[in-house]
């Protein structure tokens, strides 16, 4: 049912989660994962290295996360590719998902505050909102 | 209120920005500067000598850091592009902001020419996230787009030290010693950095500073600008910068952490609400004005030299922020702008960073290409986006 899985990476427990279930059906399925981290930059920079700092600093805080999501992979033979972009992180997932052709997206809930996700919206819900195909939220 | 408890607010609210920053992923600047307005408009916080030095330090420091992050190889590459777009980018929102400030709110003559300066501005910080974003920051569209920013720039610094500079002696000693200065850094900076980087007592950053201080003393003794000299010294030494990453980052850091929020907290505390309140026709209309003539001035280019994003291009070129909110200050501190003058300008700088960039992203961003497909005009030899980012 499903060939290419994508998951929404970032530090929390969460996406941990998310990955964790998302890998559970790779191998059930046979399917290939993609696991994508979205730097948010911020908006409306005053000056380029405040946007390059924000850059360098997604990905290295996202490494080892990444690192020890592909281990896990490589010990249960899912086909299993990391990527880190720059932009927002649902709209960042919806556009791969389309473009890559995933069958399947798989994003954590965090269960933000009520101010946060007024202000910024959630992840979760967007994904499933705009998502070009199925969604499963980990609770 | 007391010094102390002052500089303890400007403290909190520092930190809170920050903080604020990082959870909603807003650039810094935006914040502080509104940090600056609720306390200057409601909690009564005004400026202190310490907060003008430093914030007045902070505006060299962003201008040298935006004249190191020039990339003089695509600039070079793009030279034609890039000074045509950029150079019209500047010119016809500048005679536009002018005249309307002149003709129309008939503000004096010095006044419209600090209008002019600050709504002709392009905000290379907020188009470089975009085309990173984008993935367009690798391609040739995003290289001329830059190119053109970096053009604006630094015709913005010219303009300020050109039109505002006292003509005298101390001039021509002001320009004789930033050029020598300038000329010489690339010559002793490379030692420098090499002898004496890694160290905690960081010799090249003073040495950045020093260099600083020399632009604003001699700026001050000639009743000039150290705006130009700062953005020259940064653009001779940013092929040295590149080569220096770790300098680069402290150098960040110490701007973030104290000068950057000291100069765009004060901003903030100089802009009055009231003002805005009562302004409210003039300041639709040079934001009107602005976007107008950045419309006349960048499409027509756009249209030639980047056809498939025309639109999207001049929209980017339309932002403004840390070039127009230095000008405004520069105006306000030598007394060629009032308060009230100031808070328009700033916030017609402030919406100008925020309008067009939404529009553009909105309805006119171009398609994010990830891994498996490259833009027409990619860039193949850099890493990016348009050959796969994904790491």
């Amino acid at each position: 049912m499903f060939k290419r899985i994508l998951v929404g990476m970032d530090t929390s427990e969460a996406a941990g989660r998310a990955f964790d279930v998302a890998l559970d059906l790779a191998e059930k399925y046979g399917a290939e994962m993609r696991a994508l981290f979205a730097v948010a930059l911020p908006e409306y920079g005053a000056t380029v290295g405040e946007v390059e700092e924000v850059r360098n600093e997604g990905r290295k805080i996202i490494a080892p996360v990444l690192e020890q999501a592909m281990a896990k992979a490589r010990r249960k033979n899912v086909p299993c590719e990391a990527r880190v972009y720059p932009g927002h992180p649902a709209e960042t997932l919806i556009n791969y998902a389309a473009q890559e052709q995933c069958d399947l997206v798989v994003v954590g809930r965090r269960g933000s505050s009520p101010a946060k996700r007024f202000l910024l919206g959630s992840v979760s819900t967007r994904v499933t909102q705009y998502a070009p195909c199925h969604v499963l939220v980990v609770k | 209120m007391s010094e102390s408890l002052a500089t303890l607010i400007f403290a909190v609210l520092v930190v809170a920005a920050s903080l604020i920053s990082v959870e909603l992923a807003i650039s810094i600047s935006i914040i502080e500067i509104v940090a600056g307005v609720i306390g200057g408009n409601f909690l009564g916080l005004h400026t202190v000598p310490w907060l003008e030095f430093l914030a007045s330090l902070g505006s060299i420091v962003l201008t040298f850091l935006a004249g190191a992050e020039v990339d003089t190889d695509s600039m070079r590459k793009k030279l034609k592009e890039s000074l045509l777009i950029g150079g019209f980018s500047l010119m016809v929102p500048f005679i536009g902001a002018w005249a309307f400030a002149y003709y129309v709110v008939h503000w004096s003559l010095r006044a419209s020419l600090i209008a002019g300066i600050a709504l002709s501005t392009t905000s290379l910080a907020v188009v470089y996230a975009v085309l990173v974003e984008t993935g367009l920051n690798t391609t040739a569209i995003g290289q001329i787009i830059m190119a053109s920013c970096f053009v604006t720039d630094f015709g913005t610094a010219l303009a300020l030290n050109v039109i505002f500079s006292e003509l005298s002696w101390k001039t021509l000693l002001f320009v004789v010693l930033s050029a020598l200065a300038i000329y010489l850094a690339p010559k002793v900076t490379p030692w420098l950095f090499k002898r004496y980087s890694e160290r905690v007592v960081e010799p090249e950053i003073k040495f950045i500073f020093l260099s600083l201080f020399f632009f604003m003393f001699l700026g001050a003794f000639s009743g000039s600008h150290a705006v130009l000299p700062a953005f020259i010294f940064g653009l001779v030494l940013s092929p040295i910068f590149n080569r220096h990453p770790v300098v680069q980052r402290k150098l960040r850091i110490v701007a973030f952490a104290i000068l950057t929020p000291a100069f765009f907290i004060k901003a903030g505390f100089s802009v009055s609400l009231r003002d805005i309140y009562l302004s409210l026709a003039p300041l639709v209309g040079f934001l009107v004005v602005k976007l107008v003539a950045k419309g006349i001035g960048v499409y027509p280019y756009a249209r030639r030299y980047v056809p498939q994003d025309a639109t999207f291009t001049t929209l980017l070129m339309s932002t403004g922020l840390t070039f127009g909110t230095i000008s405004s200050t520069y105006g306000l501190s030598a007394g060629i702008i009032n308060r009230g003058q100031f808070s328009v300008l700033v916030t017609v700088v402030l919406l100008s960073a925020v309008l067009p960039t939404f529009v553009a992203q909105r309805w006119f961003q171009p398609k994010v290409v990830f891994n498996g497909g490259l833009r027409p005009g990619a860039v193949t030899d850099e890493s990016g986006r348009g050959k796969g980012e994904g790491e």
